[in-house]
């Protein structure tokens, strides 16, 4: 245990590390785009990531030609959006593809231009995601709202979720809105990202609307999507049993060190004892004796490797996060040379825990 | 006057419409010049100079033109295939009941003609091409050729013979220079004298116009003309007649050979000598004809309805933004004041059973207006049926349907990006406007999936001005008359398959027939 916190203040180059970015990488909680062809898929991709290269089709003829990945944010992908080709083209048997997609979509998106009733295609596809049963979550966007009158639009709406409901059952949330507002806006885009929130609470921790008080609520933002990673690494390392015993005290480490380094704070033993000081007594026991408890439980036949794996994954994930946020907020005060407070430092950590463990999914 | 007309006919058909204007712009003034010198000649009594002019006139044509004839190499053959391959049009026109596919044969089987009648054009040697036409036909329609008893087969030639007939007496003028005796003597001179005795001919010809000339001046002229009208003036005007002539007797072939196996031909005991019945059921044929069946077709919600109501100028069709016409719905309308019945479908929405019966409603329409949303590009329904459509047509069952036209509407081009601008009416052939580009782009995109006979953009949104409706109304106005063609096809293809009404039939075969004529007369 002692060398392992001694590890853990000094990092040295670790060959799980790798490892595990390249896992996190496979295992990116993945957004599957299904719509019929201009239905707006793209333009979802585009209105929520911000990333100007989505190609966008004109209208009148298909424009997303293979399925693309666009992971988000661009340099540390926390999440992945997947653009499929767009159903209902004109010589285009989208059977093979499904099949392929399904394996690595996590929660699937369907996108449904309101004016368009005739959506056979899309209902297919959707038979057969529900019939294979890999993916359980689906999010309907109604697109293109504001180009019907408001008294049809709602019929409109109705029966489009009448179509899905009929194949999918009840469990699944709807949002409407349109991406091609004529002052370049997108309308509803709030309920968008909370309908995403919910779905996938990592959009949330991105995309969150960017209102803080303090400067280092400010600063925080610059870095989080880099915390965000850190925690995605971990939690996916912490998928397989036993590596996360060793991995996640590293990932985090490599963390707090890159953290320490964009405060320009020194990194060092000392450092270290002084931020997990500020996160109360208890907390270096806890966080060990927590961590090797989760991999314990990893340990057990079936139950461990699924069930336990995700928890742990979810709770590697939390901590991390809540973590990174903590230390964030350390690294600033030292910088200035204050000395964060211990109560501070605390609600912090519990708070960005929480949020983290949400945003993993885990209740 | 019978004759001026049918020269007139001839000279049309013969040089593609070109000697109409010659004709009333030169010959006319000309002839009307002629009378009012003779009269002036005679009342003042210059007639013996006039006499001596023309004849000195004459010789200082037609000796240079003689001189130019031994010159130039006589022996170059008539070629009525032109290089592209497709073969010029003949004096028998093809029948307007023909559907595409009987119209490649027709196109394959002329070729095919001209080819027999360039390896051998002696006059004795057409039956037997006759028969290999015969054949050549049989195959393409995949069946036995000459699987006929002696009487079916001399009921086959008395049709033939018939239609041949008729068509000499159209061309009767020109026919009737053409004596058999005569064409003996040229081609007697020619076995014994070779080329010389060609040429002998020609000489006499000419000498026949130089005496003409100074005779009748009027006839001169119109022997000439006859003579100008042919390819060449080397040729000689007789050896050109008799290979449009021979031509035309085995286009004549070539045209109740397809009626034979195709089906409408009926070899009916009873009606071996109906053609009496044929000028009342020409008669009949055309209170007959039923007013035009548009079929609408299209996605759920492209807009079908909306264009019925359209054209109606009332609210009839019910119209709403959900799939709302169940099954079909037939209304008449008003097009050009001839009345026209539109059967409004459900839209495509990929049911099978739905499309298989839109599919049997389309294989019975006269015309198809196929309506697209403009922004809205999954086409897959589309284009799927539209290949079960072509495909139809395809098997050799339905060889002899002709295919109704497609009208493309790209309907809601308003709603195409940039959507707050909508300034109709625009110029799609010429586009100046970021909107206009992008609707002839549409139009362009979808017209490559397609493939219509003609599209055109539309929008007729409510609380926007409309586009192009008149262009709509225009475009079905043109395609009528070929959808009347489609209806007879469907008529006479439906009696077929319902096994009854031979002798009805039969009636219709001598309209086919007669229409053959009729096409001529009224061109």
């Amino acid at each position: 245990m002692f060398d392992q916190i001694k590890e853990f203040i000094n990092p040295i180059k670790n060959p799980d590390l790798a490892q595990a970015h390249e896992l996190q990488r496979k295992h990116l909680p993945t957004l599957w785009l299904l719509g019929k062809t201009g239905a707006g898929k793209s333009l979802f991709i585009q209105a929520v990531t911000g990333l100007s290269s989505v190609e966008v089709g004109n209208g009148f003829e298909p424009c997303t030609m293979t399925a693309s990945v666009y992971d988000f944010p661009q340099d540390k992908a926390v999440m992945r959006f997947l653009d499929t080709r767009g159903l209902g083209e004109a010589d285009y048997d989208p059977a093979q593809d499904l099949k392929e997609i399904g394996q690595s979509g996590n929660a699937v998106v369907v996108v449904m231009k309101v004016d368009e009733p005739e959506q056979s295609a899309v209902l297919a596809a959707l038979k057969q995601i529900k019939k294979n049963k890999q993916i359980k979550h689906l999010l309907l966007i109604h697109s293109a709202v504001l180009l019907s009158e408001e008294v049809e639009r709602v019929r409109q709406i109705a029966f489009n979720e009448g179509q899905v409901r009929g194949i999918w059952g009840k469990g699944f949330d709807s949002v409407s809105v349109d991406f091609e507002c004529e002052d370049g806006a997108v309308y509803n885009y709030q309920l968008l990202i909370s309908a995403l929130t919910k779905f996938l609470p990592v959009i949330g921790l991105i995309v969150e609307d960017k209102e803080h008080s303090t400067v280092e609520g400010e600063n925080f933002d610059k870095v989080a999507n880099e915390v965000l990673w850190y925690a995605g690494s971990a939690a996916a390392s912490d998928l397989i049993p036993a590596v996360g015993l060793v991995s996640v005290p590293a990932i985090q480490a490599k963390m707090l060190h890159g953290l320490a380094n964009q405060y320009g704070v020194q990194w060092n033993s000392r450092t270290f004892s002084e931020l997990i000081g500020t996160l109360g007594s208890g907390f270096a026991l806890q966080y060990s004796a927590k961590l090797g408890a989760r991999q314990l439980v990893k340990l057990i036949p079936v139950y461990g490797q699924t069930a336990g794996a995700v928890a742990a994954a979810a709770m590697s994930f939390a901590t991390t996060y809540g973590l990174g946020r903590a230390a964030c907020y350390y690294f600033y005060h030292k910088s200035k040379g204050d000395i964060a407070s211990n109560e501070a430092m605390q609600n912090m950590y519990k708070k960005s825990f929480k949020k983290g463990k949400a945003a993993a999914g885990y209740e | 006057m019978n004759k001026i007309k049918d020269l007139f006919l001839l000279l049309s058909e013969l040089s593609g419409g070109r000697w109409g204007i010659a004709v009333i712009s030169a010959v006319l003034p000309m002839l009307a010049m002629m009378g009012f010198g003779l009269f002036l000649a005679i009342k003042y009594d210059y007639i013996l100079a006039l006499s001596l002019i023309i004849a000195l006139s004459t010789l200082i044509i037609s000796l240079p033109l003689f001189l130019l004839s031994r010159v130039s190499n006589s022996k170059h053959q008539e070629n009525t295939v032109a290089a592209d391959g497709t073969v010029e049009e003949g004096l028998v026109k093809a029948s307007a009941d023909w559907s595409q596919n009987e119209m490649l044969i027709w196109a394959r089987v002329k070729l095919y003609s001209r080819e027999l009648l360039a390896e051998n054009n002696e006059w004795s040697n057409l039956d037997s091409a006759g028969i290999k036409i015969l054949e050549f036909i049989a195959l393409e329609f995949d069946k036995e050729a000459l699987n006929f008893s002696l009487p079916e087969g001399l009921k086959v030639f008395e049709e033939v013979s018939k239609r041949y007939r008729k068509l000499l007496d159209k061309y009767g003028l020109a026919i009737e220079a053409l004596k058999i005796s005569h064409l003996k003597a040229g081609y007697d001179a020619y076995d014994k004298y070779g080329e010389i005795g060609e040429k002998a001919i020609n000489i006499a010809i000419w000498a026949n116009h130089a005496k003409n000339a100074y005779l009748n001046p009027s006839k001169f002229a119109i022997d000439l003309l006859n003579q100008q009208s042919t390819s060449g003036m080397t040729k000689g005007f007789f050896e050109d007649m008799q290979l449009k002539a021979k031509q035309a007797l085995l286009d004549e072939v070539s045209c109740v050979a397809i009626d034979l196996y195709s089906g409408r031909f009926s070899f009916d005991e009873e009606n071996l000598s109906a053609s009496t019945v044929a000028d009342k059921d020409q008669q009949r044929m055309v209170s007959e004809l039923e007013p035009i069946r548009i079929v609408m077709v299209g996605q759920t919600n492209a807009g079908k309805s909306s264009i019925i109501n359209v054209l109606k100028n009332e609210l009839v069709a019910e119209v709403d933004i959900l799939p709302s016409t169940k099954g079909a719905t037939v209304y008449t309308a008003m097009l050009n004041d001839a009345e026209v019945r539109i059967v409004d479908l459900h839209g495509l929405n990929g049911d099978e059973k739905k499309e298989t019966l839109m599919l049997l409603e389309m294989t019975h329409a006269d015309l198809i207006v196929w309506v697209l949303k403009a922004n809205q590009p999954a086409r897959d329904l589309d284009k799927k049926l539209k290949a079960k459509f072509d495909d139809f047509y395809l098997y050799a069952k339905h060889i002899s349907r002709k295919k109704p036209a497609v009208i493309c509407v790209v309907n809601q081009v308003d709603k195409l990006k940039p959507v707050s601008e909508w300034q109709p009416p625009y110029n799609l052939d010429d586009p100046t406007t970021v909107k206009a580009k992008i609707i002839s782009q549409a139009v362009a995109y979808n017209h490559k999936l397609l493939m219509p006979d003609s599209i055109l953009a539309l929008s007729i949104a409510l609380n926007k001005k409309s586009f192009n409706i008149e262009k709509l109304k225009q475009v079905i106005s043109q395609k009528i008359a070929n959808a009347s063609n489609v209806q007879r096809n469907r008529q006479r293809v439906e009696a077929i398959y319902k096994g009854v009404g031979i002798k009805k039939q039969f009636g219709r075969v001598v309209n086919s027939s007669k229409k053959l004529t009729w096409s001529i007369l009224t061109k």
